[in-house]
């Protein structure tokens, strides 16, 4: 079982969090941390499982890094039986496009036939919790499917 | 090379953090320092982005890590220029890279500038940010015009119109609010020269207005050609022009240019010249909100151009290099360029780095020679923490506002503590 952990930040609050996640899996998780901007949607296959850290910026829209990556992400994309998921980050001041760009990036992994292994989680910094104690606990839930299923 | 490249920043801004959090993957095993002329680091992150914007200044807790697990030095309290000249650190340090910012008001240039009652958003940012330099400003109502269509004027309209609730989560401070309240600003107009097609307002930012309780919205001077089907920046303004009542006002007013501050003794009104003619718009108070210029007071060079390499082993990023523009989200490019830079140049044949600097043994050395006490990241951390201690009910924090409770707080030895503040 690989584990390929990618980011999409725009000030960097991602990638440190998709660094930090790595060090969370045992070695035999063979676990990596990657841009979303160095990888396209074909080089995902099923043996990897995919977690994605993703920010929104602007109005709802993606990080600058993770743009390409979604363009890519077109009808002809074929995802099936490649599993991921995915922490997004976000801010409720944005009331109306909480946390939008990690689910631009989920609803195109799934249309394309990707399998979510958890359900999306949205960190937002202007609650209470850093964003490393609510990723702590969503991972557990990520590795109990990962290992139910390996 | 016998030693490991030592490399000094100067600036603890977001385009000096970042820079070093890339310098720390483009020249692994180089030993990284950051000069601070304030106590504390974060630069605009702390003195800048709005209180009332906590999500954006969470950036600081990644920055946070360069000094707690990544092995950078802080060094606050020390000004290069005045406290360590640039050519002592040059000597010390094989690479200097300057952040240090840009944080003169740029002026209008039209009469009654320096009448009671007139301020620039620089310094009323800073002062609404807690900054240890800024001393309370005069605060008056009913009226206030705030000078520039950007979104520095926006952050300022918002706080001056937000009450008591509205700043809950905030680190905005309570007597702060309540200055703010007891000056009775009801009636906010931010005046735009250019027409409302030309609007760069960010419209994340117009939306949060549309959230304030009690407030009623109005736009002034749009012409009706522009008004007609917009779906961008102007169609969210007009749409939250649309709004209701409020004991409290807001008018975005268009193709309006102030040409004088008009007062006896004190900021009465503005006078402006609009298409229909002339206009007075009362005001008794007025934020000009037009950009940033270097500071007459600044210890560091001036106008040498932009480009990020000055000479060899020297560079400068962020605001500092090319004026006030560009973001947070910038400042982490330039920081990823100016390390890609620097790294080739330690890896170079024309290698600044020789490996006979003495790095921050030598920069020890002189702040010890010359009797300058500096705030390590330990002493930010007790700073910090007390912070966080004295947050009011509804509140994250409440910042130290002066020089010497840093002093204080932190058990740093403040007997010249004055000495890169403001003249008394
Ligand atoms: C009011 C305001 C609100 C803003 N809000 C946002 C926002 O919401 N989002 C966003 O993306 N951008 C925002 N910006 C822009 C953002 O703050 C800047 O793009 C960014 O801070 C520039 O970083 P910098 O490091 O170049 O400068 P700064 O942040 O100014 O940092 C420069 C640092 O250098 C220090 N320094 C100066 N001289 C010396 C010296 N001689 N020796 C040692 N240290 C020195 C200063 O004390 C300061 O800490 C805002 C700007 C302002 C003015
Ligand atoms: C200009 C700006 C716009 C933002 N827009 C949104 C948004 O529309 N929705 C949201 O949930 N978060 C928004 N955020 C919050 C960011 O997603 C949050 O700060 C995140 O931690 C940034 O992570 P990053 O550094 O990896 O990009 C915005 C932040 C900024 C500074």
């Amino acid at each position: 079982m690989n584990v390929l952990i990618l980011h999409g930040t725009e000030t960097g609050n991602a990638e440190m969090l998709a660094e930090e996640m790595s060090g969370w899996f045992d070695a035999r998780d063979g676990v990596g941390h990657a841009s979303l901007a160095d990888i396209t949607p074909s080089d995902l296959d099923a043996g990897t499982a995919y977690l994605i850290v993703c920010s929104t910026y602007g109005d709802g829209e993606l990080p600058g890094t993770a743009k390409t990556f979604h363009s890519l992400l077109d009808g002809s994309t074929d995802l099936s039986g490649v599993r991921f998921a995915i922490f997004g980050l976000g801010d409720s001041q944005y009331q109306d496009t909480f946390g939008l760009g990690s689910k631009l990036i989920e609803d195109a992994m799934i249309t394309a036939g990707a399998q979510a292994l958890v359900s999306r989680h949205v960190h937002d910094a202007s609650g209470s919790d850093l964003a490393e104690d609510a990723a702590r606990i969503w991972i557990e839930t990520v590795k109990d499917r990962l290992h139910a299923t390996s | 090379m016998n030693r490991s490249p030592s490399i000094a920043i100067v600036g603890a801004g977001p385009s000096g953090l970042f820079s070093a959090q890339a310098l720390l993957r483009a020249a692994p095993g180089a030993s990284i320092d950051v000069i601070e002329a304030l106590p504390v680091p974060f630069g605009l992150l702390r003195y800048g982005v709005a209180a009332d914007h906590q999500g954006t200044k969470a950036t600081i807790r990644q920055l946070e890590r360069l000094f707690e697990r990544d092995g950078v030095g802080f060094f606050g309290a020390v000004e290069i220029g005045r406290t360590i000249a640039l050519s002592d650190l040059r000597a010390d340090y094989d690479i200097v890279v300057l952040a240090a910012g840009l944080s003169g008001d740029r002026r209008l240039g039209i009469p009654g500038e320096d009448l009671a009652g007139v301020v620039a958003s620089g310094r009323l940012t800073r002062w609404l940010n807690d900054h240890p330099d800024e001393g309370d400003p005069e605060l008056a109502g009913p009226c206030a015009v705030v000078v520039g269509a950007g979104n520095v004027a926006l952050d300022v309209a918002r706080m001056l119109l937000k009450r008591g609730a509205e700043f809950d989560g905030s680190d905005f401070s309570p007597r702060k609010a309540a200055l703010i309240a007891a000056a009775g600003v009801e009636n906010v107009t931010i005046l735009a020269r250019g027409s409302a097609r030309e609007v760069r307002f960010d419209s994340v930012l117009l939306k949060e207005f549309g959230r304030l309780a009690d407030l009623s919205i109005s736009v002034e001077g749009v012409r009706t050609e522009d008004a007609d089907g917009d779906s961008g920046v102007l169609g969210t303004l007009l749409s939250l022009a649309q709004q209701r009542d409020g004991s409290r006002h807001l008018c975005f007013r268009f193709e309006t240019v102030p040409v004088a501050f008009a007062g006896e003794s004190r900021l009465g009104s503005l006078e402006c010249t609009a298409p229909a003619g002339p206009i007075t718009l009362p005001a008794q108070m007025a934020v000009t909100a037009i950009g940033f210029q270097s500071a007459a007071t600044g210890a560091l060079p001036r106008n040498l151009g932009d480009h990020m390499e000055i000479e060899a082993g020297l560079y400068r990023v962020g605001w500092y290099r090319h004026g006030p523009r560009g973001t947070i989200p910038t400042a982490r490019l330039e920081g990823k360029e100016v390390a890609r830079m620097a790294s080739e140049a330690l890896s170079g044949t024309a290698a600044p780095a020789d490996g006979s600097k003495p790095g921050r043994a030598g920069l020890v050395r002189r702040l010890s020679a010359n009797g300058t006490s500096w705030f390590d990241w330990r002493s930010c951390l007790r700073v910090f923490e007390k912070e966080r201690a004295l947050a009011a009910e509804g509140r994250v924090a409440l910042k130290l506002p002066n020089r010497l409770d840093f002093f204080a707080v932190s058990g740093v030895d403040g007997s010249d503590a004055s000495r890169s503040g403001p003249n008394p």
